[in-house]
């Protein structure tokens, strides 16, 4: 047994502690301030009797070592230490047991070691189940896991045969492990067990990614949490994890662009980390099933590779896009990570809708000639691969605007709040938006609703018209050559776009944050902004689109300079089209679409009609179930009796594929906050806790102590007074 | 009467210089408060001869009796005086302590003084030992105005200074002294008792009869400290103690009674008459008692 206590419910231990020593501090400090005098009687009043004054002094250090232990005491026994004491269990024992079983579900448990059958989370199970069996039916016990559903509290929440079909029903999902959260989460089950001992088990593979380094706050917070309890529940760290695991894997899969046209090429990268011993391994990248591209990976070189791959769809729709990893060595322990899926959006054509206040303005209206320059032209050599369909509208419709993926606002007039509604889900949900603000355009409603202080559809207020001297006009300046719009006036189209006259533009207030000008105007005024909202790109021009305001309709410079700026924002960031294994898809519904006829197709070919998410307020479906890596197909019915069908791939995180464990350091500093005593580790099958630790408390004989040493000290002011002792000598 | 009171306030006294203005004023002054008269009869008749001891006037030398035995004695003749008074002042370093303004050796002196002027007055002869680790100085007694002049010079001059070894001193004094003469110690006796009442007991022995006054100061009676001291011998500095005076006054006030009251037996054995005096307390007081004293002697 430590004959130190082990802990004190006390923090302010060392500044009490010093109080004890202020009686020798004062006793000090008195002597030190004796005042000198000549005194006439000293040397035979005192002198001779050295015997009793040897006594009296002796009694003063007696009473200054009684006070300060006293006060030690009375002290130390306020400060609450105790000793914890590890007690034998015997079998006998009647003491209940509570047992809280954490299991790590993320997908880095679904490896299997070579040397036996099943994944980690089986032997997970396993083990878990054992000690489930060593339980006696008075004990109680509760699995916790992030895919498991929380039983409510109070509906026997540790019921042991609910436990047991708990257990059997685990599997995997939930997202990643996070170690510290699970203790935290575990603590806070033991709290609520009423078992006079209390154990935590944690099943997990030790991954790395599960416990960050540098949480020493964390850990303090939890060792804090854990000594609140009485009993304190002791954790065991079951490692589940294979040693020395073998894991080939893509660790990234991606495409230049999620969406792309059937004019241009597409590149696609991937990053391989191969296990030690791969053997001979290939990338193979496929596309819709068939195979693009094939690269031997071999097997010596760096253990990280990365590889590229460039491909032009020859057809529009949804293309399937595969990078897997084949070859003799390629069925490791973790076959998920083996693949990495993509899907891609591939479109021949681009309806784009341009919206004017008045549709039939004819050539005084920008969308005249907006619609001129987009409108596809046959008879000079190869059609275009992407074709534009422009069409001039009135107003914003929902139906068009899903169809959509770039709309134009050829000026800025006054709409209704729901067609503005519709505009900005429109620009949100990932779509492209083209402002010309003309002559005409409302400041009022452009400030009031499509500004609103940085908060809409402008990148900045409008401010006043800003007209060149009769006869004079400015001209672009300051032009941004490295944007991928503008790059096309690089070289000898430059000094063309230096030329072009501005007659007269609209100034702007302050741009807002993250918005970038992309030209201005020789008069120091923005011409050209871009700038996002959410997941949609806007780019402003402060002219209109029709000669009135700039020449540029007029000139060779605006047919390839409107068709670049279309298919930049046609083609910008998208929703991404999938999700991480365990996390949730989700298929948004379009109007005259059918939530009754939603047929999925899984990775491995098997289907399913399954429901809408009918009742949680929106339109759509959310599927959770996606333990499966690879392409999930919904195909859903419209009233029109087609079907539209909508593929998301669902790949490994890539953290979960990466089967690195905790190091050491890690794992020694988590035993140095928590307790050794309250945690352990545990590499095979774990038992039951053979002892316990009690907490013995000291205080009271400290308490006690201090009592008795002031009663010495009554004593020793009281029946030993100098008259009584001693003697002269 | 209270300006006689104030008068003989020991304050007072301690503002006053010269010692023969002290003692006649206190002198007057406490006889004034007695209405008694100071005189008394006298004769010239032949007493007896003692041996010559230095310092005795020659001119009582027995030249006779010097031829005859080739030794030196004095006629002494009960026309010389009434009484041969000697006053024994103490003036070891311990005579120098002071709570307040009066030093014990200054209020040794100036009781000292009064009494030599008073007992002069009723024609006895008067002479003075200083002592101190010895005999310092001795002044014969003589019932002579000049004599009382060199007397009260000896006093003023006096330093309280060196040791205390009252046996000595009473030793040296007793070889001395005439038999049936009067010794009156003035002493704060912070000596060993034991000593002390050899040195008086060998007086005794020499047919002197003994006054013994000691003279204290009031906090010399007790630790009157109430933290810690570091206190050093006035005699002997090299001792030196640092002690709580808290805890050290019991056995301080223990020890001084236990001095006092072996004093006081040792003096009531030897058939000597002792006073203990206060240096706050008046004059008045402290030479009645010494005249009371006296008349018990007549």
């Amino acid at each position: 047994m430590n004959p130190l206590p082990d802990t004190f419910q006390n923090p302010y231990l060392w500044p009490l502690l010093l109080f004890a020593l202020l009686p020798t501090f004062l006793y000090l400090v008195d002597r030190r301030r004796a005042r000198r005098m000549d005194w006439p009687a000293l040397r035979f009043f005192l002198t001779r009797q050295r015997a009793r004054l040897r006594w009296i002094r002796l009694r003063e250090a007696l009473l200054i070592l009684v006070r300060s232990l006293a006060l030690f005491l009375v002290v130390y026994a306020l400060l609450g230490p105790a000793t914890r004491v590890e007690r034998e269990l015997s079998s006998s024992s009647a003491l209940n047991r509570g047992l809280v079983l954490v299991f790590d579900t993320s997908f880095s448990m679904s490896y299997s070691p070579a040397e036996e059958a099943g994944d980690l989370l089986k032997r997970a199970k396993a083990r878990a189940r054992a000690l489930l069996n060593e339980l006696r039916p008075t004990d109680s016990a509760l699995v916790v896991s992030p895919s498991a559903v929380d039983r409510a509290p109070g509906d026997n929440l540790f019921d042991l045969e609910k436990t047991r079909l708990e257990l059997e029903d685990l599997e995997l999902g939930g997202g990643p492990f996070d170690l510290l959260h699970a203790i935290d989460d575990a603590i806070g089950k033991a709290a609520l067990l009423s078992a006079d001992i209390r154990e935590i088990y944690i099943f997990t593979d030790h991954q790395a990614d599960s416990l960050p380094t540098k949480e020493e706050r964390s850990l303090e917070f939890l060792a804090s949490r854990l000594a609140a309890l009485d009993p304190a529940p002791s954790i065991t760290l079951v490692d589940c994890g294979a040693p020395e695991p073998s894991n080939h894997r893509i660790v990234e899969f991606k495409s230049d662009s999620l969406v792309t046209g059937t004019d241009s090429a597409i590149g696609f990268h991937a990053r391989v980390a191969l296990a030690p011993e791969a053997g001979d391994l290939h990338l193979r990248v496929t596309v819709n099933g068939e195979v693009i591209a094939s690269r031997p990976l071999e097997e010596k070189g760096p253990t990280d590779r990365e590889l590229s791959f460039s491909h032009r769809f020859s057809s529009s729709g949804t293309a399937r896009v595969s990078a897997e990893l084949v070859g003799e060595g390629a069925g490791d322990g973790l076959p998920g990570d083996d693949a990495r899926h993509l899907v891609i959006e591939v479109l021949d054509r681009l309806e784009v809708p341009i919206i004017q206040d008045s549709p039939d303005k004819g050539r005084a209206g920008g969308g005249h000639w907006l619609d001129l320059a987009l409108f596809p032209r046959y008879g000079e050599g190869q059609p275009p691969k992407v074709i534009f369909r422009p069409m001039i509208l009135g107003s914003a419709e929902s139906g068009i605007l899903a169809r959509s993926r770039v709309l134009v606002l050829s000026g800025i007039a006054s709409v209704e709040p729901r067609e503005l509604e519709l505009i900005e889900n429109f620009v949100r949900r990932g779509g492209g938006l083209l402002v010309f603000a003309d002559a005409g355009a409302d400041r009022l409603f452009a400030n009031d609703r499509l500004w609103r202080e940085g908060r809409g559809l402008l990148p900045a207020a409008l401010l006043k018209r800003q007209k060149a001297e009769t006869g004079e006009a400015y001209h672009p300046a300051a032009v941004n050559l490295e944007h991928p719009v503008l790059s096309i006036f690089k070289g000898a189209s430059e000094a063309d776009l230096g030329r072009l006259a501005i007659r007269s533009c609209w100034t702007t207030g302050p741009v807002k944050e993250k918005a970038v000008i992309l030209s201005k105007t020789s008069g120091g005024s923005p011409w050209i902004i871009e700038h996002s909202l959410s997941d949609g790109r806007i780019i402003f021009f402060a002219t209109g689109a029709d000669p009135a305001d700039t020449d540029l309709p007029r000139t060779p410079l605006f047919v390839p300079l409107l068709h670049r700026l279309i298919r930049y924002l046609a083609l910008g960031p998208s929703l991404s089209m999938g999700c991480h294994q365990g996390g949730t898809l989700e298929v948004a519904l379009e109007a005259g679409e059918r939530a009754a006829e939603i047929r999925l197709t899984r990775p491995n070919g098997e289907t399913e009609n399954i429901a809408d998410s009918a009742g949680t307020g929106k339109r759509g479906v959310s599927w959770r179930k996606t333990a499966q890596t690879g392409f999930y197909s919904f195909d859903i019915g419209q009233e029109n009796g087609d079907k539209r069908a909508v593929t998301l791939a669902v790949n490994m995180d890539p953290a979960e594929s990466d089967l690195e464990r905790i190091d050491a350091d890690s794992l020694e500093l988590l035993e140095r906050k928590l307790g050794v005593d309250k945690l352990k580790h545990s590499q095979g099958r774990p038992g039951l806790r053979q002892s316990v630790v009690v907490e013995l408390e000291h205080w009271p004989y400290a308490l006690l102590a201090g009592l008795l040493l002031l009663l010495c000290e009554l004593v020793l002011l009281r029946g030993f007074a100098p008259q009584q002792a001693g003697g002269s000598s | 009467m209270t300006e006689l009171r104030d008068f003989l306030d020991p304050g007072s006294v301690a503002q006053l210089e010269r010692l023969q203005v002290v003692a006649r004023k206190i002198a007057e002054g406490f006889l004034r408060g007695l209405h008694r008269s100071s005189a008394r009869g006298s004769s010239i008749e032949y007493a007896e001869h003692r041996p010559y001891v230095p310092g005795d006037d020659l001119k009582h030398l027995d030249w006779r009796s010097y031829a005859r035995t080739d030794r030196f004695y004095l006629k002494q003749f009960e026309d010389e005086t009434n009484l041969r008074a000697t006053l024994v002042l103490d003036t070891s370093a311990s005579m120098s302590f002071s709570s307040g303004e009066l030093t014990k050796l200054r209020y040794a002196s100036c009781l000292a003084a009064a009494m030599a002027y008073l007992l002069l007055g009723q024609r006895d002869a008067v002479g003075l030992a200083l002592a101190g680790e010895s005999l310092k100085q001795h002044i014969p007694p003589r019932a002579s105005a000049e004599n009382l002049a060199g007397i009260y010079g000896a006093m003023e001059k006096a330093r309280a200074e060196g040791r205390t070894d009252l046996s000595k001193v009473l030793s040296q004094l007793a070889e001395r002294v005439d038999p049936g003469s009067l010794t009156i110690l003035i002493s704060d006796l912070l000596d060993d008792e034991q000593k002390v009442l050899s040195g008086i007991a060998q007086l005794r022995q020499r047919g002197s009869e003994v006054i013994v006054l000691q003279v204290l100061d009031p906090s010399e009676k007790e630790l009157p400290f109430n933290s810690w001291m570091v206190l050093r011998d006035i005699e002997d500095p090299s001792i030196e103690m640092r002690l709580d005076a808290r805890q050290l006054a019991e056995l301080y006030r223990e020890n001084f009674i236990a001095h006092q009251d072996a004093i006081r037996k040792g003096c009531s054995a030897a058939e000597v008459d002792y006073l203990c005096l206060d240096t706050s307390v008046p004059f008045a007081n402290t030479l009645g008692r010494f005249l009371h004293l006296r008349s018990r002697q007549r």
